[in-house]
């Protein structure tokens, strides 16, 4: 009884720190002064529409949502054969691979952006979307390794065996018995990668430039100029995208299964 | 429904230490055969080389006498039950049951009846919609044989299938596992560590120590004729004596002192044994066969009968009585060894 109360308390306040801020940005999105304030004099919508008006962030945002969404799903692709490789695959050195699969953590943002951006843009002239894609792929990808490498792990390997044994390829048996039940997995590890590249400025800012501008890129420009509530409704139309996202993965998915 | 011959398989995960050396056995049409042994003996091993799952160092695995070793797993038209029962969690208990089925292309229709048949066999039929996290051990169990035998596969292996339940239902599964296999006419090979168990269902049993069958034969050879320390110790007998000579043709001699026999005297015995109930334990001495002095070292209670640890010329030996109050520890007593009841062993 007495460690439930502890946790109670604890669950509360770490409930307020994360929720307070939010509530914070949401209250000041409808702001009717000029500058950012708190609390607010009046109500309006009108920032949201404001954002309607400023190109260069919706065409930041859209190219943010696709570039972030191809790199995870690039992730994704090369990450689970590689997860799955080396778990069963009978490959030796596992951990010296998953070491360097999982490298890009522990390597600042700062240090991958400035490092794609002398290799690929300025020595390799790669297109700013293509090195934007490799860097963000690299800032999910351990994501991958991370969560999908997990599912495997608790997935009871006889499991594939049966299927192999009642009459189904190790290709199949991937697809049929593998596959649905790291399904959670790969949502989580999707999640992830997704919205820890879309959120990263380092690598964004080294890696997008003039005439291809992204939505971290673009908010810093805008809040340089005016520091008023459109940066609220930016922010509260991500949060939304986030939770949308969030639920349909979870719907899709079952990703409540994995917090069980 | 095959004939399976092992031969000399051997295999070393590290290629250092043999996990299986020589390995060899025959499994006759229809038969259950079980491999019973200690843990780590090399059971799970052996039973996984003849699935496919692992390729043997050296030997062959012949089905019907024709080599499979170069079958790949999918193809070799087996069933297995494993130990943790490796049901597919996201498939109803009818899919886990028709997966083999789909996987061999059979129509829709088919699929139902054979899938509706064999739930019938392992009295599953009212969990066919049930995920296999909504059923209970012996029910998850009964899916996982019902998926190994739908295919009518040519041989069903199964590794401790019934290590996982409690005692009540282990006999009860053990009766069905045997009755569907006779009633299916199945080639089995059972794996377990459960000398009642192996006993109570299998033709043949097939004892295996430190990766190497010590003796293969039907339960009664088994525990009335083994052959090894070893297989004589594991169905019970407890007094081994080594052998120092044979005296005559059925009188051999034992730590100086001499026990008369009755088995046929060409064996050529290293060690004598006697279970410790077949031993007479009394107070006085009736100058019978094979009679020794001896004193009481201790008892302890076993459920049933209690032991008694006798110090004798012999050496110490280990016999059960029904009471315990005939005697007391430091009393002076006698033991007898029925010579139809000493057995051979030859190693
Ligand atoms: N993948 C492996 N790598 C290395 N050694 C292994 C491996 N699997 C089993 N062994 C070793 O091989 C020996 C035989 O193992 P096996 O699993 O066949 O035993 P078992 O008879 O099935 O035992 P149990 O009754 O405990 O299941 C053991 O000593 C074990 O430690
Ligand atoms: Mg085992």
């Amino acid at each position: 009884m007495h460690s439930h109360k502890v946790l109670n308390v604890i669950g509360t306040v770490a409930i307020l720190f994360l929720v307070f801020p939010l509530i914070f940005i949401i209250i000041t999105s409808f702001g009717t002064g000029s500058t950012i304030e708190f609390p607010i004099k009046g109500f309006t919508f009108n920032w949201y529409l404001h954002i309607l008006d400023q190109p260069d962030m919706i065409s930041g945002l859209e190219t943010s949502l696709l570039v972030s969404f191809i790199a995870s799903a690039f992730g994704l692709l090369i990450g689970i054969p590689a997860v799955y490789a080396m778990f069963r695959g009978g490959i030796h050195h596992t951990a010296w691979f998953q070491m360097l699969f999982l490298s890009p953590t522990f390597l600042p943002e700062v240090v991958i952006g400035f490092s794609l951006y002398q290799g690929l843009i300025i020595t390799l002239h790669w297109p700013m979307m293509i090195s934007l894609i490799v860097g963000y792929f690299l800032l999910g990808f351990p994501f991958v390794i991370r969560l999908v490498g997990a599912g495997l792990n608790m997935m009871d390997p006889h499991m594939e065996e049966a299927a192999w044994i009642s009459g189904c390829s190790r290709l199949k048996g991937f697809f049929k018995i593998v596959l649905p039940n790291i399904k959670s997995s790969i949502a989580a590890a999707f999640i992830f990668s997704f919205i820890n590249s879309f959120n990263s400025i380092p690598v964004t800012l080294f890696l997008s430039g003039p005439g291809f501008n992204m939505l971290p890129t673009s908010i810093l420009n805008y809040m340089q100029e005016n520091y008023d509530p459109t940066i609220s409704a930016i922010s509260v139309i991500l949060m939304l995208i986030t939770t949308l996202i969030m639920m349909l993965i979870n719907h899709f998915m079952g990703l409540n299964r994995l917090l069980k | 429904m095959a004939e399976v011959t092992i031969k000399n398989l051997e295999l070393s995960y590290d290629k250092k230490h043999d996990v299986l050396s020589d390995l060899s056995m025959k499994v006759k049409n229809g038969e259950l055969v079980s491999i019973l042994g200690p843990s780590g003996c090399g059971k799970t091993t052996t039973l996984r080389i003849i699935a496919g799952l692992l390729k043997p160092d050296h030997g062959n695995i012949l089905v019907d006498n024709h080599d499979i070793g170069r079958t790949p797993v999918y193809k070799r038209d087996f069933g297995m039950v494993f130990q943790s029962y490796a049901l597919f969690p996201h498939l109803t208990v009818f899919s886990n049951v028709a997966f083999g089925l789909k996987m061999r292309h059979l129509s829709r229709h088919e699929i139902q009846n054979k899938v509706k048949q064999v739930l019938e066999i392992t009295n599953l039929t009212n969990l066919a919609k049930r995920f296999p996290s909504e059923l209970s051990g012996g029910q998850q169990q009964r899916v996982s044989l019902a998926r190994a035998i739908v295919v009518n596969p040519r041989v069903l292996l199964m590794d401790e299938p019934l290590s996982n339940l409690d005692a009540k239902l282990r006999v009860e599964m053990r009766e069905d596992i045997r009755s569907i296999q006779q009633k299916l006419h199945i080639t089995t090979i059972f794996v377990t560590h459960d000398q009642q168990e192996c006993f109570a269902i299998s033709d043949h049993v097939a004892v295996m120590n430190h990766g190497k069958f010590e003796q293969i034969g039907t339960p009664q050879d088994i525990y009335y004729h083994p052959q090894t320390l070893f297989v004589a110790h594991f169905v019970g007998y407890e007094n081994f004596f080594k052998v120092e000579k044979q005296i005559e043709n059925n009188e051999y001699q034992v730590n100086h002192q001499v026990i008369h026999t009755d088995f046929d005297h060409s064996y050529e015995p290293k060690y004598l044994t006697i279970r410790p109930n077949e031993i007479d334990l009394h107070q006085h001495k009736n100058n019978q066969m094979n009679e020794f002095n001896g004193k009481v070292v201790n008892f302890s209670f076993l459920g049933g009968s209690y032991r008694y640890m006798i110090q004798t010329d012999l050496g110490l030996l280990q016999v059960d009585q029904n009471d315990k109050d005939k005697f007391d520890v430091n009393d002076s007593v006698y033991v007898s060894l029925n010579s139809q009841l000493v057995i051979p062993l030859l190693k």
